[in-house]
């Protein structure tokens, strides 16, 4: 069973994320700062994460460029959740290292068929 | 061989080295077979000192996260902990030896990986974290370039693969580098300015950074997980690591998580306690007091107070709440716990206050530093609170380092202050101007009446927050810092020691609480936006003036004084109404984006959700209604996506983006978007695309916005027949996209209004559009003020109309373009 770490500060939308994960019967845990995040992902190593870009203590680029600077966090998928992203931001996101992104309003129709397509197409990493 | 250790202590006259030779026969002999691991299994525990990790008791035992944590999984186990102290460098050298079975709190490092076995567990993550001097926005490594930047010598955050100093590499940021010997020191140089930025420890950081004024950036690097380690060919095998790691295990998923508990536990207290254990005892906060001085105290029973009037964070009298700030908590503690009764007394100035003082009017001053001249009439208790005193300037003005730049210039202190004292002896040449307070000394450096302000740092930063001079900055430093100590009237020195008993009993914790609350300031961003807003507004009230003035130069002096005055304060007082309302606008628009979107998206999202049926079948009526909700949500959000964007537009905000795109695959793009509902509606949907492909490099999202407010349009207003897109080169080297419909059409009249926001043109359709009103308004804007180009229409009613979107193919530079 695939693990996912959820790092979402919106109580709605981590509920939203994590029934919509439990449902095609992935396991998650759940941060709701960027810190606490990065710690979970670093002590319990999941099998990807779902990061929102707008987090209260620290912008989410800086937790997926911390994640990719640790040893085992270079190779986990990060999946970027932003709100309507603007001109640029998809770029910005992938070149930073994320493997994909999800745009709110998370859409129940597609949202954890996008999630399975970002992770299938994830490239996988020499460590 | 664990019975061969026993059997030492009976045999002292065999020698040491003699010992360590039977035992290393018995090694190569046994070769590398697991001993086995069991209840009364002595451990060799490698510790060091770094509190709160690990840390040496009075008692000789160790505390801290790693040993409380083993102890409790040896506890369990029945293991006995032998702990061998020594340097860190020491400690995994006899690690690597397997002289020791275990070492506490090793990062994990590739490196360390080949070298020894890890727990799987980690137990607490790290990592390097920088904080800025107040003033300094850091928002990325980039704005380094150029900066002082304060580090700790030989730190795995400084120098490690990892550490800042690679980080800059990699960045290809130029800094100057100070190296420090403690993080304490780091910290000491960014808040005496000698650094732009300092990089620490996120656990000193968190736990110092506001002793020292230093602010947290969002900026994090070289995340470490510290472990449990263990010797690679261990004389347990993997045994002791299994063990250990699945006890963790258990610790980290128990009810309760003891394991982050514990951890907690030991990080949220304040650093002073950090090598105490949690729930340990502490002094008596009672100070011992003799009946001499008891007997003292009950004939002074009332102490009247000398208080700063106008002096925060430190104390301040304000009408209604009394006496406030950092010293005003002191005195409430040294007056709880002496049993005596403070008085402040109003109505003086600080010089005032100082002239009673030497009267013997007053018996007590909370917040004041010893210098020469108050020892004459002032006897002075312990320091209890410390910062340095900084120079501020405006800014643009000359640079000023340091105080030797302020030779023959004018240096505004207030009257009575330390500072005054400590320049008139060491820098004569600077000419004082003396000010009632603060807020006078920062207005005469803001007005251009003197070139700086001296007074410190937490003053000065809490004084310009307060009266949001943005054209200030803190400017340089002083070799001086304030003390704050209580002075006490001469003829009694019964109260020093007495007040000196009570502050040394102030628990850390309660200090930190204070400093804490008197200086954390409001968040950087709105600080940001005040300090703009009322740049702005000092600019337009000093043309105003100009023009005032000039209207007014033939009129009666006196008439043109008073006019002048009337004018200046109703000025100032529209200004300020100005710069709120100003400010809060941008506030409002700021927030809007994530705050409105926000429960939107939970609106959408949950009706999605129960639409498709995951939280349970639905009836009928109730997919029915939820459908609604669902598609009066989306309308919604697309209403306020519009209105943002065109806030944003407005405001300067959209920053386009341009990329490298064909035409004909953006065109082909927006066509897939609208067919579904193109076909519902029976209409033809043509894109012709151009001969060869057509390559942009503009704002491709922004591009595609306007394409599909046509096209979504054209199929909107179509009730028969056909939509058609067609892209080619225009002459002048630029594109152009039609999107031509069999619809409506539309008359000339309200062609003119089509652009216009919230026009909706009567419909003849019997069923009412959807739409936001803001769609073409929004493309015309998009295209003239984004993308450099322009849409017009071409109708007929009763034929149809024709869009036409024209662009150049690169994105235009705008002139005020931020480099």
């Amino acid at each position: 069973m695939s693990r996912a770490l959820v790092i979402e500060d919106n109580q709605d939308n981590m509920k939203l994320i994590t029934f919509l994960l439990a449902a095609e019967g992935y396991a998650f845990l759940c941060a709701a700062t960027g810190r606490h995040g990065l710690e979970l992902a670093l002590a319990e190593r999941p099998d990807f994460v779902l990061l929102d870009i707008q987090l209260p203590d620290m912008d989410g680029t800086e937790v997926l460029r911390a994640l990719r600077q640790d040893p085992w966090g270079r190779c986990v998928p990060i999946i970027a959740i932003t709100s309507y992203a603007m001109s640029g931001d998809r770029q910005r996101l992938l070149a930073a290292g994320c493997a994909g992104y999800l745009e709110k309003p998370i859409d129940p129709d597609h949202a954890v068929g996008e999630i399975r397509a970002i992770l299938e197409g994830s490239r996988p990493c020499a460590s | 061989m664990r019975e061969k250790h026993r059997v030492t202590a009976p045999h002292r006259a065999f020698s040491r080295a003699g010992w360590l030779l039977v035992w290393a026969l018995l090694w190569a002999a046994v070769g590398h077979a697991a001993e086995p691991l069991g209840p009364a299994t002595r451990l060799r525990v490698g510790v060091y000192e770094n509190p709160p990790k690990v840390f040496r008791l009075a008692d000789g035992t160790y505390a801290g996260i790693f040993p409380d944590l083993l102890a409790r999984v040896a506890a369990d186990a029945g293991w006995v902990l032998e702990y061998v102290p020594g340097s860190w460098a020491e400690g995994l050298e006899r690690l690597e030896r397997g002289e020791l079975d275990l070492m506490v709190d090793v990062a994990v490092s590739p490196e360390r990986t080949a070298r020894f076995l890890f727990s799987e567990q980690t137990v607490l993550v790290n990592w390097g974290t920088l904080y800025t001097r107040p003033g300094f926005a850091l928002n990325s490594p980039l704005d380094l370039e150029g900066r002082t930047l304060a580090v700790l010598r030989g730190s795995i955050h400084t120098e490690g693969e990892e550490g800042i100093l690679a980080l800059l590499r990699k960045f290809g940021v130029s800094t100057t580098v100070i190296e420090r010997d403690s993080y304490a020191a780091v910290f000491e140089a960014v808040a005496l300015g000698a650094a732009d930025a300092g990089a620490v420890n996120r656990l000193f950081g968190a736990a110092s950074a506001v002793r020292y004024g230093v602010r947290e950036t969002p900026f994090v690097f070289n995340p470490s997980e510290l472990r449990y380690a263990f010797p690679s060919n261990g004389r347990f095998g993997g045994a002791l690591q299994r063990a250990v790691d699945s006890r963790l295990a258990e610790l980290k998923a128990a009810p309760g998580a003891p394991l982050q508990t514990l951890v907690a536990e030991y990080l949220e207290r304040p650093p002073e306690l950090w090598d105490t254990r949690p729930g340990a005892v502490r002094a008596d906060t009672i100070p011992p007091i003799s009946p001499a001085q008891r007997a003292w105290l009950a004939a002074h029973p009332l102490l009247r107070l000398g208080v700063d009037p106008h002096w925060l964070p430190f104390e301040a009298l304000d009408p209604r709440k009394g006496h406030l700030g950092i010293a005003a908590d002191y005195a409430r503690i040294v007056a709880e716990r002496l049993d005596v009764a403070l008085q402040p007394v109003s109505g003086l100035t600080w010089g005032e206050t100082l002239q009673a003082a030497r009267r013997r009017e007053l018996d007590l001053l909370p917040a004041l530093s010893a210098t020469p001249e108050r020892a004459e009439y002032l006897l002075f208790s312990d320091p209890y609170v410390s910062f340095p005193v900084v120079l501020v300037t405006r800014f643009g003005a000359p640079l000023v380092a340091g105080l030797p730049d302020l030779v023959e210039r004018r240096v505004a202190l207030v009257e009575g202050y330390s500072i005054q004292e400590y320049l008139r002896r060491d820098f004569p040449r600077i000419v004082q101007v003396p000010v009632p307070d603060i807020d006078s000394g920062l207005l005469a450096v803001a007005d251009g009446r003197v070139d700086a302000y001296a007074d410190n740092l937490a003053a000065v930063t809490y004084a310009i927050e307060q009266l949001e001079l943005g054209n200030l900055r803190v400017a340089g430093t002083t070799p001086y810092t304030v003390d704050l100590r209580f002075g006490v009237r001469s003829d009694w020195p019964e109260l020093v020691p007495l007040v000196n008993q009570v502050l040394a009993s102030v628990e850390p914790e309660r200090r930190t609480a204070i400093q804490d609350y008197w200086t954390t300031q409001r968040p950087t961003e709105e600080r940001k936006l005040t300090r703009i807003r009322t740049q702005i507004g000092w600019g337009v009230a000093a043309l105003a003036l100009v023009g005032l003035a000039a209207a007014l130069h033939n009129q009666r002096l006196r008439t043109q004084i008073r006019y002048r005055e009337q004018l200046t304060r109703a000025l100032a007082a529209a200004n300020q109404r100005l710069t709120e309302l100003d400010r809060l606008k941008s506030m409002f628009i700021a927030s809007m984006s994530h705050e409105l979107r926000t429960p939107l998206n939970s609106i959408i999202g949950f009706t999605g959700v129960l639409l498709k049926g995951l939280a349970g079948p639905l009836n009928e009526e109730q997919a029915d209604q939820l459908g609604r909700v669902f598609r009066a949500g989306k309308h919604l959000l697309a209403l306020i996506t519009d209105v943002i964007d065109i806030a944003k537009i407005e405001s300067g905000k959209i920053v386009p983006y341009a990329e490298a795109f064909t035409l004909g695959d953006l065109v082909q793009e927006a066509c897939d978007a609208v067919r579904k509902n193109a076909e519902d509606k029976g209409l033809a949907l043509r894109a012709e695309r151009p001969e060869a492909p057509i390559v942009m490099h503009t704002d491709r999202r922004r591009l595609l916005q306007c394409l599909l407010n046509l096209l979504s349009n054209a199929v909107k207003f179509t009730e028969a027949g056909s939509v058609e897109v067609r892209a080619a080169l225009t002459a002048d080297g630029g594109v152009q996209v039609a999107v031509t419909d069999t619809g409506l059409g539309i008359s000339p009249a309200d062609q003119e209004r089509l652009f216009q926001s919230f026009v909706r043109l009567d419909s003849p359709l019997k069923t009412v559009v959807p739409g936001t009103g803001l769609g073409l308004y929004l493309t015309r804007k998009l295209a003239r003020e984004v993308l450099g180009g322009d849409v017009t229409v071409v109708s007929e009613p009763g034929r149809g109309s024709c869009f036409t979107l024209r662009i150049p193919r690169e994105l235009p530079v705008s002139p005020d373009a931020v480099p």
